[in-house]
């Protein structure tokens, strides 16, 4: 047991440490790296310089002059803000940032140079000196490195990057411990101009694209930033918090510089701010290492914006009550050891959803005015309040206060912070439904105008819009003289449907049109409005079977002959027309349903030819019998028929329902339809229609059903959102494909992860494993659909096409929302998968899988019930000769013949004889 | 340089796109959102509308004015109203960019790649669109009739039927398809149905309807116009696929240069599955655009 504190710790550290750079890839190991050196040696630098700033000042002058000097640090920085150095704005940011360092070390330099000969003023500029340094050096580092890395990155390689702030902080507190012992503190100030110096060249690290910025942020302009800045109500909310915690800081500082001053002697002050920043520092190391990428990633960033105002919070009632050392070191413990740690990373991690322009400019400003002005503010508090008392208990009382409105900021930016990525994602994706616009007189004459186009496809475009908008009553009648049949008939079925009797005189000139179809047309608009019996009967004689086909049908719907009669006409038009009298017969019956004629429509709908099923279906519409109905849910197997089927079955009244539900449970029916049923069933937009989706939701066992009950239910919600899904009835069906999705993956993992070459090397390995994985993808998108069907917005739909495009920063940025969006009983378990399709084993190095294990995972998936994945099992043992599943191959019932062929392939290997006869 | 102010109104939007051949037949809703979709682009005469440094990420519609269109080494043309620019380019993903120069004041409609995939993925009629428009365009300029990819040894097939797993495994290698969307390839392989053909067998005659296509498995086909070889293919390669998604009828005549095992794809389940398996849709289309860059710049 000797030693074992000690060691436990460090060995807590080292494998913090080492679990952080592990989450680092390869690929991002260079400018991880880069970042962590610049920030290592520049806050070295900063320690030390800290240290000596601390003890020289307050040996030489009293506590309550600080406020004073905060201040000054504030209008320094806000000035500089303004005016960066000319030959500065000329590099690149990287180089920029080098060249800062370099600035820092020389004036630092000149300091250490010019103390012995100065009066105790100098240890004002050396304080302001330290703190402008801070703001600009740390701006310009955070912004070139927040350019560098995605969200998803940031949230791996930050704290990697705070450790560096940490490490630096530490080694720079050590030094200058080391150094108070045999040097004054004034020689502790070159010390930090060597550091500054040292850390210049990491820079070059971080390549010549970080910190990449629009031309428009220089120069600053803070006015017209502020503007941008201000429209944006999350923009708006981060400069407040940031302004909080600011004024936070501050007057914890200040509280603690009170305390030492008052009870610390003079000489000791160096050694002891050398010890307590050491100590904070070791703390923070520890926070870095240990909590802070724990943090993030297990409670999500607004849980970690509000650790730090709430352990203020705790602190400063520790003060007001006790007003001791003790309470202070406390106090300004939680300042050092979160500041740059845990507050620096979650506040980072802000900005990184911010589009490149809108982040620069944004961070520089929030920076800078969030900072400076809140250390401008504090000092103004301390100084009123100094007025009246000298107290710490006072003191810490205002900062109580203002620590509470940091904790409420932080807590409620959670909804903004989302709010981002979902602008972002949603400017991603494309509004495809068709919204028309309100027909105004302009539109109006728009259309009107096209219907003088000389391009027929136009003409006919501008009457079917005309038709959409109930226009067809301001269509001139003289286009019926339109030269293009095809025009003169989709006019004549249009008028038809508007019951247009004004077209009856134009009407003579177009039966005798050379163009057989105008004429059956003409006649079909006059049997249906003008009734004409005997025109009808007149084209009883056209030389055209499909004009003579129109009128038997048009004579039948008049009533003018009998059943019978018009059957034998039109069969033997038909054996003369073939074709084309088919289809003027199905029109016709659109035109004028003959209720009796149903089985000459069901010979129509099972025709060989597409055209004619497609007629016939939408003359199937107006008949309406319920001897049509099992032919038309046959028909949703064709692709040419099955939109028009669609909307015949919706014709048909929410009775039809029922029957298409009870078609999509039958095993009997075949894949081919019932993969189209929810489609039609979605279509009536009911209420009953979404609980027969649903309930069969959770029977269905053929994925791609599923998906398509799923893609039916996300369109029916869409177009009626009042209507309510059964949650529990969603949640049940999430938690089985939840389940399923995983053991996709689990799967696909132990046999990608197998280093035997005899099996890796078969075509049926691979396809098992691509096979696998395509599952897991599919059942991701399952999920995401079952998500949105449970939310009454977009967002899980958003995320999903976010996951899907190219652009990095949608990707991770739809990783983010789906991370804040899941509650905690769904969270690690989703993204898991979404991780394992995105980084698609990158960084992952499984351990080797064992043979038994990989013949384990082969005989799950020859067992079940997917029979793709069973085929290619049964093909890879039969392959491979494994003897060891000799058994379970032997014992598998094949679940469909061409599963059986398989099967008795992979048999064949082992010579186990036929399959017995009889299974499904 | 792009106009704030609308100055296609978005019926004009509509009856523009209506009259394209690319959007040919569509449905009101499908040309709609296409039309919904497009942003108008505005660009002053010597303006580029498409950097040949960089790869194409929108197309543009001329509605007035006129552009230059320019390909390293070859004879620049001038796209008028009612053309098409970077169509193809943008369909193919392809990384060689292409030079495009308004010549006059020039009012554009743009569709980006996003907006494409939504719109293509929302409305499968509009793909269907552009593989029906990508085929022809192939088959007029290409008189071969055949996607001819990379042909691959035979190998030795069994006498009797193929299995399932085998029909995949002959899909999966099969150039046509990307080999990655397995699930999708999987329902193929449910699908279709073995042929096989003895030497000298017609597969099909000029005139034949197009409703379906070859996958070779083994052996050879030869598919002759007018008496004469336009192309002979193996194993791997598919026949018939250009006609099928054109919609017209077989331009040649197919027959077996030696005994052929081969899967035949009827086009609508085939579609069906291309609407279900948006990934390998997407495939399908960027491979019929490249073959047509290709196409183009083997004839230039």
């Amino acid at each position: 047991m000797r030693g074992f504190r000690g060691s436990s710790a460090s060995s807590w550290l080292t494998q913090g440490l080492l679990s952080s750079v592990a989450q680092v890839r390869v690929e991002e190991r260079g400018l991880a790296l880069g970042a962590f050196l610049t920030l290592f040696g520049f806050m070295a630098g900063h320690a030390l310089l800290e240290t000596a700033r601390d003890a020289l000042f307050l040996a030489s002058l009293p506590a309550v002059h600080l406020p004073w000097v905060y201040l000054g640090i504030a209008a320094f920085a806000l000035s500089l803000a303004h005016r960066q150095p000319a030959f500065l704005q000329r590099l690149p940011a990287t180089n920029e940032l080098s060249g800062w360092l370099i600035v820092s070390s020389v004036v630092t330099a000149a300091f250490w140079i010019v103390i012995p000969f100065a009066g105790s003023w100098i240890f004002y500029g050396l304080y302001m000196w330290s703190g402008i340094l801070a703001t600009i050096v740390v701006v310009r580092f955070w912004t070139a490195v927040g350019n560098l890395f995605t969200v998803t990155q940031a949230k791996r390689i930050f704290p990697i990057v705070g450790a560096g702030s940490v490490g630096g902080a530490i080694v720079g507190s050590a030094v200058a411990r080391t150094l108070t012992v045999a040097f004054a503190a004034q020689h502790i100030v070159i010390a930090a101009a060597v550091a500054f110096l040292l850390a210049s060249v990491a820079p070059r690290l971080l390549g010549t694209d970080a910190g990449r910025r629009p031309s428009t942020t220089r120069p600053w302009d803070l006015a017209r930033i502020g503007r941008d800045v201000w429209h944006r109500p999350y923009l708006r909310r981060v400069v407040l918090l940031i302004l909080l915690a600011t004024v936070t800081f501050t007057l914890v500082d200040f509280i603690f510089k009170l305390t030492v001053s008052r009870l610390v002697p003079d000489e000791e002050l160096g050694s002891y701010f050398a010890g307590v920043y050491l100590t904070f520092n070791v703390m923070a190391l520890a926070v870095q290492l240990l909590a802070v990428a724990w943090v993030v990633r297990r409670f999500g960033v607004h849980i970690a914006l509000a650790l730090v105002p709430l352990l203020v919070v705790l602190g400063s009632v520790g003060m007001v009550l006790t007003a001791s050392l003790l309470a202070g070191l406390l106090l300004k413990s939680v300042d050092g050891s979160t500041r740059h740690t845990l507050y620096r990373t979650s506040t980072e991690l802000l900005f990184v959803p911010l589009a490149v322009e809108v982040r620069g400019r944004a961070k520089a400003f929030i920076d800078v005015v969030g900072q400076r002005g809140g250390q401008a503010l504090g000092s103004v508090l301390i100084l009123v309040v100094l007025t009246a008392t000298t107290s710490e208990r006072a003191i810490a009382l205002l900062l109580a206060v203002v620590a509470m409105g940091w904790l409420t900021v932080a807590w409620g930016l959670r909804r903004h912070y989302l709010d981002v990525f979902r602008e972002t994602l949603s400017a991603e994706i494309t509004d495809v439904r068709l919204h028309f616009p309100a027909l105004d007189v302009t539109s109006l004459e728009t259309l009107l105008a096209a219907l003088n186009s000389p391009d027929d496809r136009r003409v006919i475009a501008a009457l079917d819009l005309l038709q959409s908008q109930n226009k067809i009553p301001v269509v001139p009648a003289l286009i019926l003289y339109h030269p293009s049949s095809a025009v003169v008939i989709r006019a004549l079925e249009l008028f038809a449907s508007a019951q247009r009797r004004d077209c009856e005189p134009l009407l003579s000139r177009l039966r005798g049109h050379p163009d057989p179809d105008v004429r059956a047309a003409a006649l079909r608009f006059e049997a249906a409005v003008a009734a004409d019996r005997a025109a009808i009967e007149r084209a009883l004689t056209d030389a055209a079977p499909q004009v003579r086909a129109t009128a038997a049908t048009a004579l039948a719907a008049g009533g003018w002959a009998s059943l019978e009669e018009t059957v034998t006409n039109i069969r033997s038009q038909i054996v003369e027309g073939g074709r084309d009298a088919k289809i003027a017969v199905a029109r016709a019956l659109t035109a004028q349903p003959v209720s009796g004629l149903e089985p000459l429509l069901r010979e129509l709908m099972v025709d060989g030819d597409a055209a004619v099923v497609r007629e016939a279906v939408v003359a199937a519409r107006g008949m309406r019998g319920s001897t049509l109905l099992p032919h038309l849910i046959e028909l949703l197997a064709v692709r040419s028929a099955r939109a028009e089927v669609r909307i015949t079955l919706l014709a048909f009244g929410p009775g039809t329902i029922p029957r298409l539900a009870s078609a999509l449970a039958d095993p009997t029916v075949s894949h081919a339809v019932r993969r189209h049923l929810p489609h039609a069933i979605g279509t009536f937009g009911t209420p009953a229609a979404a609980d027969a989706l649903l309930g069969h939701l959770q029977r269905e066992t053929d994925g791609m059903v599923r998906f398509k009950i799923l893609r039916a239910l996300g369109r029916l919600r869409r177009d009626h959102p009042d209507i309510v899904l059964d949650g529990t009835l969603l949640q049940r069906a999430f938690t089985q494909t939840l389940a399923t999705a995983r053991s996709f993956m689990t799967s696909r993992r132990t046999l990608e992860a197998s280093s035997d070459l005899r099996v890796t090397s078969t075509e049926a390995h691979s396809a098992i494993i691509a096979l696998l994985r395509d599952k897991q993808q599919h059942a991701v998108e399952r999920l995401m659909r079952l998500l949105n069907l449970q939310t009454s917005n977009d967002d899980y739909l958003h995320i999903y096409h976010g996951l899907h495009s190219r652009k990095r920063e949608a990707q991770a940025g739809s990783r983010e929302l789906l991370e804040h969006l899941l509650g905690p009983d769904r969270r690690q378990a989703m993204l898991e998968l979404v991780d394992d399709l995105l980084d698609a084993g990158v960084g992952r190095t499984p351990e080797a899988t064992s043979m038994d294990d990989y013949e384990r995972v082969l005989v799950e998936l020859l067992n079940g019930g997917i029979e793709s994945l069973s085929s290619l099992a049964a093909q890879l043992i039969g392959d491979l000769r494994l003897t060891d599943l000799e058994r379970p191959l032997a014992k598998r019932v094949p679940l469909s013949p061409e599963h059986r062929d398989v099967l008795v392939v992979a048999r064949e290997a082992f010579d186990l004889g036929p399959l017995a006869e009889g299974t499904p | 340089m792009t106009q704030p102010v609308a100055l296609v109104g978005p019926l004009d939007r509509i009856l523009f796109f209506r009259t394209l051949p690319a959007f040919d037949g569509l449905p009101a809703s499908a040309l709609g959102a296409i039309a919904q979709s497009a942003r108008e682009a505005f660009f002053s005469k010597g303006s580029l509308l498409l950097d040949p440094n960089t790869p194409a990420e929108a197309f543009y519609v001329i509605v007035d004015g006129e552009a230059e269109i320019d390909r390293a080494g070859v004879e620049a043309t001038v796209a008028g109203p009612g053309e098409a620019i970077g169509f193809v380019q943008l369909l193919a993903r392809s990384a060689a960019g292409v030079g495009v120069r308004a010549t006059r004041d020039t009012l554009t409609l743009e569709l980006d790649w996003e907006d494409q995939l939504d719109i293509c993925e929302q409305h499968f009629p509009v793909l269907v669109r552009y593989l029906r428009y990508l085929a022809r365009r192939l088959l007029v300029g290409d008189r071969r009739g055949a996607v001819e990819s990379r042909v691959i040894e035979p190998e030795w097939l069994p006498a009797r039927a193929l299995t399932f797993t085998e029909r995949l495994f002959i899909l999966r290698r099969c150039p046509a398809f990307p080999p990655t969307m397995l699930d999708a390839i999987a329902e193929l392989a449910r699908h279709v149905t073995e042929v096989r053909f003895q030497r000298g067998d017609g597969i099909w005659a000029a005139g034949d309807r197009a409703d379906r296509f070859l996958v070779i498995a083994a052996g050879e086909v030869e598919v002759a116009r007018s008496h004469q070889r336009v192309s002979r293919l193996g194993a791997g390669g598919t026949i018939g696929l250009l006609e099928a998604f054109a919609g017209t009828p077989r331009l040649g005549v197919a027959r077996a240069e030696q005994p052929v095992i081969a899967l035949q794809v009827e086009l609508e389940p085939f579609l069906d599955i291309l609407e279900d398996h948006f990934d390998l849709a997407l495939g399908m289309m960027q491979l019929l655009a490249h073959l047509l860059l290709e196409q183009e710049g083997a004839r230039d």
